[in-house]
């Protein structure tokens, strides 16, 4: 074994290297056709096995998935990654016996039958949902294509259990990423270090910022993309000249408000700098408001007026059954009397529909909930019908089916809280329309 | 009906006749109206530019800054693709416009590289980078995906550099990898012939962010743009992306449409667009309520137009695309609309009147109102009889609304400003709400303004100073502008505020009880809590509690402070020398029908369309559309067998209850349109009519007033009532 693992430079991930290397660095022994590899997201494989391959200076070629909308862009990938250039567009791959012609052309032409070949598919879950004889394919690559030294890498986050189709597999090698612990993150950060600052220094920062990030959140990419964003805020009284740089407690002091409203925004991704002069990103901050997301994002923007009328119908449509509507819209006649007696039933039989989710609804019953409810009766007019198209675009409304000769059908896709909202804005009580509000 | 040459049966659309195939501008120039038409519009036009301009530019500078920051220097987002999220609101007609002129203003400031995707085009991941790569590769023309489509693959596959520059990028190429190839070549070289390198080397010959616009986020298949941004983070770290977001309502709907491991791709950052009432409030202000402009929207039209833009879709485009059509119905076809025009142009204007013209201008309502009203027997005659001393009265009348016009504005603004922040608003907070009531009624006698003098009678001095101090701001300026009676006004206004500096100079000496000490403000030393209405009527609930408050208070204090009495004077000069005179609705003057248009019975089919009206009018009064001798009916509720079937068939079921048995309603049919048949009780009906009739209960059945019952055999349910 001619290669030192340590050469390969990667923190944290020895047993796996190891592994790889045992099963990929040895040309002269025999190659397996297909290893498996999975663990959560970011949790280091495309950069091991990458590095990996690189350090054994193997052919590879590396291809994500996503790129198999088309499965000829994924042959193609793999081939012109071998050959290193890019192919001619004569040369056209469809299928996967295509694939296998080309691949075998291009080993004779390249002298690749006794190298050794890895083809990395990341994203491999995917190859699933695609034709069902490519994954078996990609799995036997070797005997199909009769290079002994070729072998497919499938590199997803589902595990095998899951990941295996109906028809079942031959179960290929299995090699499971753990999880780093808290020392392999502080250890990984800490290669992120900016130049100009001495380690320990940064190694303080990066103690204090996984104190507060690692109860929600263990993907390496976010925490390196919190962790630098927010050292600059950590750095500022220095360089200012306010704070020294060896008062770590200070330092926490002025950094920890930072790290919780940073985490507040976790996942986000917005950029910081004017955060405070941003209303809708201050929201989320205030912690002790009682409003819920679907509350403050009913807030954040404003609708047409009859378009607040017409999602509060489709909410209504939604979150009562049609038997109800006559006794609801009909004006008033006994209706409260009824009313009554039927919540007290439903509380005891039926569980509320608004726990149950919207049920979708025609046209004509949105239109005509939107008649009862609204005052001024304005004419069905073009002006109107596009509001409900456009509600639809802002995905406030979603639609159902996609016949165009029916009558379109809808559901409400904003909740009870978001409704109240926007009622509110209108003085207009929604409660009153909904059989199972109690 | 006209008759066809189709063999097939359907629905043909016949054009009216067209004279010739002139372009109809050249068609329409001969005409007297068009040419101030043309006049008229282009000012407005150049306006709404100018002003579009400016507000783009405003939206945009962030935006622009931020992509080319990152466009000049792309290798600092090698983790993440950077993406500009740009607020735009609800106004989606607005949209594409907005988004057209992003792409522009990046072209020409930021980089060459420019792609929009709209998601209807994105149905799929397939389609998405289709669409993407097909804009980048072929930069120089645009909306090309159509092309690119027909031209498939392998045919004319001949890889030779030139040509495939000039004629369309292969479908088949139109893949990342290909793109990251092709990005490369442009990287690398920077001397081909190629537009985009003419351009990149005015932005320093550098490799360039490709910028894809994404301008209706929320619409866009939430799988598709997850694993487009997927597939394009696999590729940033050798072509840069950027992203442009258009999102309509607010920030989280991205986090809504993208789980965490692909919003972890990106990295974000918003910008915010104008909110278009506030874009609304200042077209109004920069191009509408321009006293210089001959053409206004009368208060009706306006309002219509206020309607439309408030309770249906916020969109200032479709305000203007209203306007200019209101101005078009205002010209078009009437040659005396000439007299539509700046004063000085007049006298030219009302010599190019024909007989017929000032006939017609005779004919104007408000015309004859003025004839009505003349007191002397002998000008009544000379407006009926001598067109020469027409022409001068009109002159002499337009002279006036123009200069009406001017302080008309002058003063509406001028009310705005003292009422706008009364408690609770009695006459409007915004100028657009006031211009409707004062161009529609008479505004100084209505009982909102007499709420808002009583109101504005418990202003502070304060307040009232810095009111008085803005409403010399406008007056002065409209001065400027030709308001030359404004003068007077202006004079005693300013001889009004003066006094303000005089009270303060002696201390008062009225013998007040609580005045002890020399107090600055002699309202304070009278009634000291209460220093302005706002505050006074902070605690009241109802407008009959306020009423009575205020009824209390204005009994209360019989004895006057200086500048309660100064205060008095202002307000009842402002409203009997300024409001009355000048607030006059514009429907009082003769002649006003020129410059506002009001005529909404003629646009408002135009600018609220509605198809279900529509229907039915063609299904009652199939002569309305179809203009043919045989379909004239002088009763709606007739039936003439020379109908179209569907229309037949649309009155009879009128005519039936909730089922319709369809034997009946046949054996109706045929009555009509073959009476013969009936009388003659045929058992066979013939199969044509029959077929006919089947077709028209299934157009009927498509547009939706009928369905099928499962009730009872031989029947249908009918859906409409009306
Ligand atoms: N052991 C490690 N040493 C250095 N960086 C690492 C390590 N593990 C993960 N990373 C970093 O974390 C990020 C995510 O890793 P990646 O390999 O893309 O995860 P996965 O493919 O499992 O989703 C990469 O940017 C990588 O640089
Ligand atoms: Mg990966």
């Amino acid at each position: 074994m001619g290669v030192l693992d340590s050469s390969f430079d990667i923190l944290c991930r020895n047993g796996e290297v190891k592994q790889l290397v045992s099963l990929l660095g040895q040309p002269e022994e025999s190659i397996p056709q297909c290893i498996f590899i999975s663990g959560h997201k970011s949790s280091g494989k495309s950069y091991t096995i990458h590095k990996v391959l690189d350090g054994l200076k193997v052919h590879y070629a590396s291809v994500n998935c996503v790129e198999g909308y088309l499965p000829r862009l994924i042959f193609e990938s793999i081939l012109s990654q071998i050959k290193g250039e890019i192919l001619p567009p004569t040369s056209k791959c469809d299928d996967v016996m295509e694939f296998l012609t080309s691949l075998k052309v291009m080993a004779d032409e390249m002298n690749l039958h006794d190298k050794v070949v890895v083809i990395v598919l990341e994203g491999s879950e995917k190859l699933r949902d695609m034709s069902p004889n490519l994954l078996p394919a990609l799995m036997q690559l070797q005997e199909l294509s009769c290079l002994k030294k070729v072998c497919v890498v499938l590199v997803s986050d589902v595990l095998w259990d899951k990941y295996i189709p109906p028809g079942g597999l031959p179960p290929p090698i299995q090699i499971f990423f753990q999880q780093y612990s808290q020392s392999d993150i502080l250890k990984i950060l800490a290669l992120d270090k900016p130049k100009d600052y001495p380690a320990d220094f940064y190694s303080n920062y990066l103690q204090l910022f996984v104190a507060v990030f690692l109860r929600s959140c263990r993907d390496i990419t976010e925490l390196r993309y919190k962790a630098a964003e927010n050292f600059s805020k950590y750095c500022e009284p220095i360089l200012r000249g306010e704070i020294d740089m060896n008062d770590s407690g200070r330092l926490w002091k002025h950094i920890s408000p930072h790290l919780k409203t940073s985490l507040q925004l976790i996942y986000m991704r917005f950029e910081t700098e004017k955060l405070s002069s941003d209303m809708d990103l201050m929201k989320p901050m205030d912690k002790h408001s009682t409003l819920s997301s679907a509350a403050k994002f009913a807030l954040s923007f404003e609708l047409p007026y009859y378009a607040k009328y017409l999602i509060i119908a489709a909410f209504l449509a939604s979150y009562n059954s049609p038997k109800e509507d006559k006794k609801l819209f009909v004006k008033l006649s006994g209706r409260t009397k009824k009313k009554v007696q039927k919540s007290t039933k439903n509380t005891q039989t039926k569980i509320s529909s608004l726990v149950v989710g919207p049920r979708q609804f025609d046209l004509e019953r949105l239109l005509a909930i939107f008649y009862s409810i609204i005052e001024e009766k304005p004419h069905i007019s073009v002006n109107l019908l596009t509001q409900i198209t456009s509600l639809v675009e802002l995905q406030l409304l979603l639609k159902v089916g996609n016949d165009p000769l029916e009558t379109p059908k809808y559901k409400c896709a904003v909740g009870f809280d978001f409704i109240v909202i926007i009622a509110k804005t209108l003085s207009f009580n929604v409660t009153k329309y909904l059989v199972d509000y109690k | 009906m006209d008759s066809t040459v189709s063999v097939s049966k359907g629905c043909f659309a016949f054009k009216r006749k067209r004279k010739g195939k002139i372009p109809s501008s050249v068609h329409l120039s001969g005409n007297l109206w068009y040419q101030s038409y043309k006049k008229c519009m282009g000012s407005s036009e150049e306006l709404l530019e100018v002003l579009e301009k400016k507000i783009f530019t405003e939206i945009f500078e962030g935006l622009l800054e931020y992509v080319k920051k990152c466009s000049s220097n792309p290798e600092t987002s090698h983790t993440e693709i950077p993406a500009a999220t740009l607020l735009t609101g609800v106004n989606m007609p607005d949209h594409t416009s907005l988004f057209a002129t992003l792409s522009k203003s990046i072209q020409q400031q930021a980089t060459p590289h420019v792609a929009t995707l709209w998601a209807r085009d994105c149905s799929s991941l397939k389609a998405t980078v289709e669409r993407m790569c097909s804009q980048f590769m072929l930069v120089p023309t645009s909306d090309d995906a159509n092309d690119s489509q027909d031209c498939d693959n392998s045919s004319n596959e001949e890889s030779d550099d030139e040509k495939q520059t000039k004629s369309k990028i292969n479908r088949w190429h139109c893949n990342l990898q290909y793109l990251s190839s092709w990005y490369s070549t442009i990287a690398a070289k920077g001397n081909k012939k190629r537009k985009t390198n003419k351009l990149s080397e005015k932005f320093g010959g550098k490799a360039q962010s490709l910028v894809v616009i994404i301008p209706d986020f929320e619409s866009f298949p939430a799988k598709v743009l997850q694993e487009f941004i997927l597939l394009l983070k696999g590729y940033q770290y050798r072509v840069p992306f950027l992203l442009v977001l258009g999102v309509a309502t607010a920030v989280s709907a991205v986090h809504r449409s993208l789980p965490h491991h692909v919003s972890s791709c990106l990295r974000m950052k918003v910008f915010h667009s104008r909110p278009s009432l506030a874009y609304l409030n200042e077209v109004l202000e920069k191009v509408f309520f321009l006293p210089d402009q001959p053409f206004h929207l009368g208060g009706k039209a306006f309002k219509l137009l206020l309607d439309v833009f408030l309770f249906h879709d916020f969109s200032v485009m479709g305000f203007v695309q209203g306007y200019k059509f209101c101005m078009m119905q205002h010209f078009h076809g009437k040659d005396w609309t000439v007299l539509t025009c700046s004063p000085e142009e007049l006298p030219s204007a009302v010599k190019l009147l024909s007989k017929q013209d000032i006939e017609s201008v005779r004919k104007l309502p408000s015309v004859r109102k003025h004839i009505e009203t003349l007191c002397s027997k002998a000008d009544q005659i000379s407006w009926l009889k001598d067109d020469t001393f027409v022409k001068g009265e009109i002159v002499k009348l337009l002279t006036n609304i123009h200069k009406y016009v001017h302080s008309f504005f002058a003063t509406l603004k001028c009310l705005n400003i003292l009422t706008c922040d009364l408690p609770g608003a009695p006459l409007e907070k915004q100028l657009r709400s006031v211009y409707i009531i004062a161009s529609t009624c008479d505004i100084v006698k209505s009982s909102e303004l007499k709420e808002c003098m009583t109101l504005l009678s418990f202003l502070s001095s304060d307040e009232l100073e810095s009111k008085l101090s803005e409403i010399l701001v406008i007056l002065h300026e409209s001065l400027k502008n030709g308001a030359t009676q404004m003068m007077d006004v202006i004079e005693k206004l300013e001889g009004l505020v003066a006094k303000f500096k005089t009270l303060w100079a002696p201390v008062p000496t009225t013998p007040t009880k609580n005045s002890q000490s020399p107090s600055r403000s002699p309202l304070k030393a009278v009634r000291s809590p209460l220093k302005s209405p706002s505050k006074l009527l902070m605690n009241v609930n109802s407008r009959s509690q306020l009423r009575e408050k205020l009824k209390e208070m204005s009994t209360h204090d019989i004895k006057l402070s200086p500048f309660e009495k100064l205060r008095t004077e202002v307000l009842s000069f402002l409203l009997e020398e300024m409001f009355t005179p000048f607030l006059a609705s514009p429907q009082t003057k003769p002649l006003h029908e020129l410059v506002f248009f009001d005529n909404i019975a003629a646009v408002k089919s135009h600018i609220v369309g509605s198809p279900r009206q529509a229907m039915l009018r063609g299904l009652r009064d199939p002569h309305f559309y179809l203009d043919c001798d045989c379909c004239k009916l002088s009763d709606l509720g007739d039936i003439l067998p020379t109908l179209p079937d569907v229309s037949i068939v649309y009155k009879l079921h009128l005519e039936s209850g909730k089922l319709i048995n369809m034997f009946d309603w046949l054996q109706s049919f045929l009555t009509i349109v073959d009476p013969s048949s009936v009388e003659e009780e045929q058992t066979e009906v013939d199969p044509k009519l029959q077929a006919r009739f089947t077709r028209a209960v299934a157009e009927l059945q498509f547009l939706g007033f009928i369905k099928s019952s499962n009730r009872k055999t031989d029947h249908v349910t009918r859906l409409t009532w009306c």
